[in-house]
Parts: structure tokens; sequence; C-alpha cells
């Protein structure tokens, strides 16, 4: 497995790039589409909070601050969780004809996300340049729970490509998912102390992510930073299992998807 | 043959593919479900909706050979290729490939439209397993070789099938395996390419290596291959040299021509087959004309036509280059005026050549009641497939037709005897049995400053 990673390599960076420029060439904003969405998110909530719609309790920060780390931090999350079918979609003609170290299409998938990772931080920091909120001197810490989150969304994406090579269901499933995840874990909201929406938040393996990676960065707050870890220790193993899982699956959707 | 020797063994080979797509994908999360924990699910056996795509195959390929696959669409040349190049676990038998292996199969392929030929080139050969500097320093010779200087920086969008799958070609052509694969490339582009490929294949072919070629080109297998796998229904039909595989191969597909144009009522016009005789006791004993078909009324009858071999035996299939006669029985109820007999040998609606004794000149002054003519022709230069003869019988006057123009037999010159004439050329065969019907005995000579040089002999001269 180590020495496929090896090998794959210089052909990840190839794929990478080619699905990178591939994916922005054909449209005429080109990669001001890497920025938009979270931007248009957060823009939304701050829209609906404007009109009181959203009933949240104390944040310890001003909304636009709290819906603008929510959702560039869920967003490593969502982007991990989506690249690596991604990955082996884009390459699917490829994969079905070439042998080639199937681990590049991990690793694309990993820079994807890194190069998602890297616009999304760079775009937190203008904004909260331009917001000017009071900023801990444990920031830089959050780079802790922000690989945490892009971790888990690969883990989830690794597991998920299987199956998601096979049916298309799942890609269609992811965006549901992606939503429906966005709304249980403190992106927009913070989380309510009862209810069955609270529950579920608490429960959330995302959630003490999301509210470590806001709170090193805003409050300084280190409470949530060992479940972090301990979510990414688990993240890691469940990771593992899907780099076999995965291996092992490639020759069967070869066959199944045929030529 | 050493067993370093052998690169490629395969023992036993077989995969099943399922028809249906739904329970395909089904079967496919059980088998992966099944590999996780470290079994295999329903081994040796199918289940519903399942066939064998390929069941059973085995075969070796030694250095310094070429193999070529052939069979139909579907018949599992694809599915082999593809076990061989890794892509799929066999579900019975066993594999092994010693050194390098690389496969060219489907040219293009991963090719991203809206990238620049360029760029396209760095990917394939980064998925080919070429470094960038490798990749760097081959550049130029893949732009050369797919002879695309002026749009390589071109996106791939705008190129045609032919230039993609030449600058697909290109990339691999810089490959230097133990094992290659390679899959109906010669397919696509110009002549000229063609040829430049085909130049190619023979140097890797003297290299030392094993490949394994798939095509549907029967002149590629014998004019590249050493030995052929026929396959049929995912089984092995034949395995052995290319020249003979190839000749049971065309014996077989002609077979299949003359079913289906009987089945579909049109006249088969091809060549012959084992199964000539078989077929043409069938449509006669369907009602078709025969040669015996008495008309009363008539000045002349012809009571029967034959076909006899050298050993004067009749016959319906002649070895190629054979002496034959043509033995015609008459009968003139009246006193006739010199009967000239005219013999017309047809391939399908085509006339091939004729003996004709309005050229010949005529034999006895008149016939009454019964009589044989026999016409013995010495060599009989007609390659092998299936052929007819039309009969027509004029009177001394040469005007009035004693006997209209009718088919009165139908013969097969075989392959038996082909092996008197050289067969040197790459192609000899193939082009024997598919180009013209007429085979003329030949002498090539070259000169240089005068000088004669080389000579080439098609023997039976």
């Amino acid at each position: 497995m180590g020495s496929d990673l090896v090998a794959g390599r210089e052909l990840a960076w190839r794929l990478f790039v080619r699905d990178t420029a591939a994916q922005y060439r054909q449209s005429a904003l080109g990669y001001f589409w890497a920025i938009l969405p979270p931007l248009a998110t957060s823009a939304i909530f701050i829209l609906l909070n404007s009109a009181n719609v959203l009933v949240s309790n104390d944040l310890g920060m001003s909304y636009p601050v709290y819906v603008l780390t929510g959702t560039v931090f869920f967003g490593l999350f969502s982007d991990g969780m989506t690249a690596p079918l991604r990955a082996v979609t884009a390459s699917r003609s490829l994969l079905i004809k070439v042998r080639f170290p199937r681990e590049a299409l991990l690793l694309t998938a990993v820079a994807q996300t890194l190069l998602g990772f890297i616009i999304r931080i760079a775009l937190l920091a203008v904004c909260l340049a331009i917001l000017r909120p009071h900023i801990a001197p444990t920031a830089p810490l959050a780079i802790i729970p922000a690989i945490g989150l892009m971790l888990f969304g690969i883990m989830v994406g690794v597991l998920l490509v299987p199956l998601g090579a096979l049916y298309q269901d799942i890609t269609f499933g992811l965006v549901l998912l992606t939503s429906a995840l966005m709304l249980v874990t403190p992106v927009a909201f913070a989380p309510p102390s009862s209810g069955v929406l609270g529950t579920i938040m608490h429960y959330n393996p995302l959630s003490p992510l999301v509210l470590c990676a806001r709170d090193l960065v805003i409050t300084g707050d280190t409470l949530n930073l060992p479940a972090t870890l301990a979510i990414m220790g688990v993240c890691l193993v469940l990771f593992g299992i899907g780099w076999v899982l995965f291996r092992l699956a490639v020759p069967i959707i070869v066959e199944r998807l045929g030529s | 043959m050493t067993g370093a020797d052998e690169l490629v063994v395969c023992r036993g080979l077989s995969k099943r593919f399922c028809r249906r797509l739904k329970r395909s994908l089904w079967y496919g999360v059980r088998d992966i479900g099944a590999e996780a924990v470290g079994r295999r699910s329903a081994p040796g056996r199918l289940r519903r909706d399942e066939f064998w795509a390929l069941d059973d195959v085995s075969f070796t390929v030694h250095r310094g050979e070429m193999l070529g696959l052939i069979g139909v669409n579907g018949s599992g040349k694809s599915t082999l290729l593809k076990m061989l190049n890794g892509l799929m676990k066999p579900d019975a038998g066993a594999l092994t490939l010693r050194g390098e292996v690389q496969a060219l199969i489907e040219l293009g392929a991963g090719f991203n439209p809206i990238l620049s030929g360029r760029e396209n080139v760095r990917i394939n050969a980064a998925v080919l397993g070429l470094s960038k500097a490798q990749t760097d320093r081959v550049m130029p010779d893949i732009v050369e070789f797919a002879g695309l200087e002026g749009f390589i920086d071109t996106p791939v969008q705008n190129y045609s099938s032919g230039m993609k799958a030449r600058l697909g070609f290109a990339v691999v052509s810089q490959l230097d395996p133990d094992v290659l694969l390679i899959d109906e490339v010669l397919s696509v582009g110009d002549m000229a390419f063609q040829e430049k490929c085909m130049r190619r294949m023979d140097a890797l072919r003297k290299s030392d290596k094993a490949i394994v070629f798939v095509t549907h080109s029967l002149f590629q297998v014998e004019a590249l291959c050493d030995s052929a796998l026929w396959l049929e229904h995912g089984r092995v039909r034949e395995h052995g040299p290319a020249a003979e595989v190839v000749r049971s191969y065309l014996d077989a597909q002609e077979m299949q021509a003359m079913r289906d144009s009987e089945e579909e009522g049109v006249a088969y016009e091809g060549r012959g087959t084992v199964a000539t005789r078989a077929f043409f006791d069938a449509r006669d004993a369907a009602g078709h004309e025969t040669a015996s078909a008495q008309r009363t009324g008539q000045a002349m009858v012809i009571e029967s036509v034959e076909l006899l071999a050298a050993n004067g035996e009749p016959c319906e299939e002649l070895p190629f280059l054979s002496e034959c006669t043509i033995r015609i029985r008459y009968h003139c109820p009246h006193r006739i005026y010199q009967p000239l007999f005219n013999l017309r040998f047809h391939q399908g609606e085509t006339g091939i050549f004729e003996t004709s004794m309005l050229i010949d000149g005529p034999g006895p002054a008149e016939a009454e009641g019964s009589g044989v003519v026999e016409c013995h022709i010495p060599l009989l230069p007609l390659t092998p497939r299936v052929y007819e003869v039309k009969l027509f019988v004029r009177s001394g006057e040469g005007i009035a037709d004693l006997i209209d123009r009718r088919t009165v037999a139908r013969f097969r010159v075989t392959d038996d005897g082909i092996d008197a004439i050289p067969l040197r050329g790459p192609m000899a065969l193939t082009h024997l049995r598919r180009g013209s019907p007429v085979y003329v005995p030949r002498t090539w000579r070259f000169y240089k400053e005068g000088e004669l040089t080389h000579t080439v002999e098609s023997g039976y001269l």
C-alpha cells in the first residue's frame, strides 16, 4: 500500500491539476466559484438572522463571524466527503481501462481537499480582517480541528467509494446529506440545550470539531480539544479501513462498470 | 523454452458476468463485502442471470512471442486482456505474469477534451508510470510520432478521432515493458499512420517481448503474430500457429455467413467451407433447379454434369491448383449439327473465366442419341473458395441456343495443396483467400545497374 502511495504521487498531482483545471477552465468566473458557495451560504444565514427568523443563544461573538467561521470549517468536512468519489468518477474511463496505482485517486482527493482548505482559510482571513472581531492567541491551533474536519470528511468519502462508484444514489444522497449535516452541526446557530435537535447536535461527532475550531480562533476556549483529538484518532482508524476496502473494491468496480 | 521465458501463463482462467445491470451492481456490492471478510462469494458457480464471459482459458506466451487474440464481438477478448492487465481478478484459475506489463487499450483513454494535447500527454504519461523528467525528454518524439506538431497545444476536443488515436499510440510507443497488451490499435488512423504502427509493432516483436494482440483484422494477425488464440463464447476454440488458426476461423466465419444468407434467403456469394456440401444438398432438396432437370421438346437434354478430381472420381471439393474434368452426359432426341459446349466459371454473380468451344472450335460434326463430353483442365487457377459452373450449348451455326445458360455444378477449392506454393508473404493466406479468385503463377525479378539481384518465385511455373 505504501509503495503504491509513493508510485502514485506524480500521477495524483497530474490528475489533480487536470481535474482542477478542467473544473474551472470552461467557466467565465473561473476560480471565483471556489469561494462563492461559502460566501453565499453565509450571506443567506446573515440575512435570515437579521430578519430574526433564527433564534440563537448567546454566541459570544457577532453572528456574521459565527456563521462565517462555521461555514468555512464545515466546508472543509463537506469538501473532504465529496472529494474521493469525485476523483474516482472523474477518472472512471482511466480506471476501467488502464492499470495505475489506485492510491493516486485518493491522493488526488486529498489534494483537492487541501486546495479547498487553502481557499477557505484565505477567504476566512479576508472576512475576519473586514469584520475585525477579537482574535484569540490560540487561533493558529485551529489547524488541528481543521485537519480533523478534512480527515473526517475524506474518511466518510473513502468509505462511500465502493458503494458510490456502483450506485449513483450515493452521489445524489451526498448532496442531501451535506445540507442535513449542516443543520445538525453548530454551523449557523449554537446547539440548543434541549430538544431533539439539541440531542442530535450533542452526539454529532462533527460538533466538537466545528466548535473547537471556532473557539480556538475567536474565544480561545479549548474545551472541545480533547474530544476533537479522540475523534480524529477514530477517523484515522476508519480511514485505514476505508483505504483497504477501496483497494479490494476497485477490481470489482472495474468489472461491474464494464467498458 | 524454459520457465523463465514464459512471461504470461494462464491456467483455467474464468470470469463470470451478469446480464442485468441492477443485479450486476448488487452482485458487485456482495462481492466487495465478501472480499472485505476475505472470502469469495459463490465460487465456481453461476448466480442468477450470470454467464461465463471467459471459461477455462489456458495458454502461455513466451518471450519474443506475439499472440493474436481473435474471435467475434463478445467472445471475451477484451475481458481476457483486462484480466492480463490486472484490471479484474479471475473468478477461477491462475494467472502468472513475469516482468513489467503495459497495455495499449483503447487509445486516448482518459484524454480530457478541454485540455490541450500536451497536457493530456503529460497525464497519460503519468498514468503509464513515466516521471515528469522522462516525459519532458520524450515529449518531442511523441509529438513527432503522432505528427501533431502544429496542434499539440490545441484542446483535444478539436482533434479528430484519428488525431487522438495517433497521440495515444505515440505515448505508449515510448514505453519499454516486458509484456505488452494491445487492443485494436491499428483500426484507427490513416494509412500512413497504420504503416507507422505496423513498423513499430514489428520492431517490438523482434525485441524479445511477449505481446498479446487483440484485433479483428486477420491480416494483422497473420502478418504480425506467431500464434493465435481463437475465443468463442469465452472458451478457447483453437490455439496454435497464427496461420492455421486464422484458416479455421475464416472457415467458421464463412460457414456462419452461409447459414445466415440461407436463413435470409439471399444468395451466398462468398467462399466455400466444409459445410458446402450440406448446404448444397439442403438447397437442392428444397427444390432448386438441378443439372438434371428434364425438359421435353428440346433439341438436347443434359442428363448429368459431374466434376471429376484428378483420380477420376466425382467430387464437390478440389485441392488448390489441381487438375479437374467436367463430364457432361447429354441426350439428343434428334440429330443436331455440331454441338458447341461452353462452361463459364462464376464466383457468385461474377464470371471469372470460361472454357468455350466457340473459341476452341467444334468437335463431332453431328450428334444424336446419348453421348458424353468431358472438358479437362490441367491446372485450375482458382483460389480457395466456392465457385459455380454455368453451361450453355449452341449448335454449329453458333446462333441458336440448344441449352440455355444454367448453373450445372457448384464446387469448392479447398486449402489442400496450398502449401505447395511458398506462402512467404506476410499476409499470404488471408490475401490468397480474400483477394482475387484467380491465381496466376509468376516470377519477380529485381535488377540493379542491369544486374539481376533478386528473384521471387510464386511456384507452379
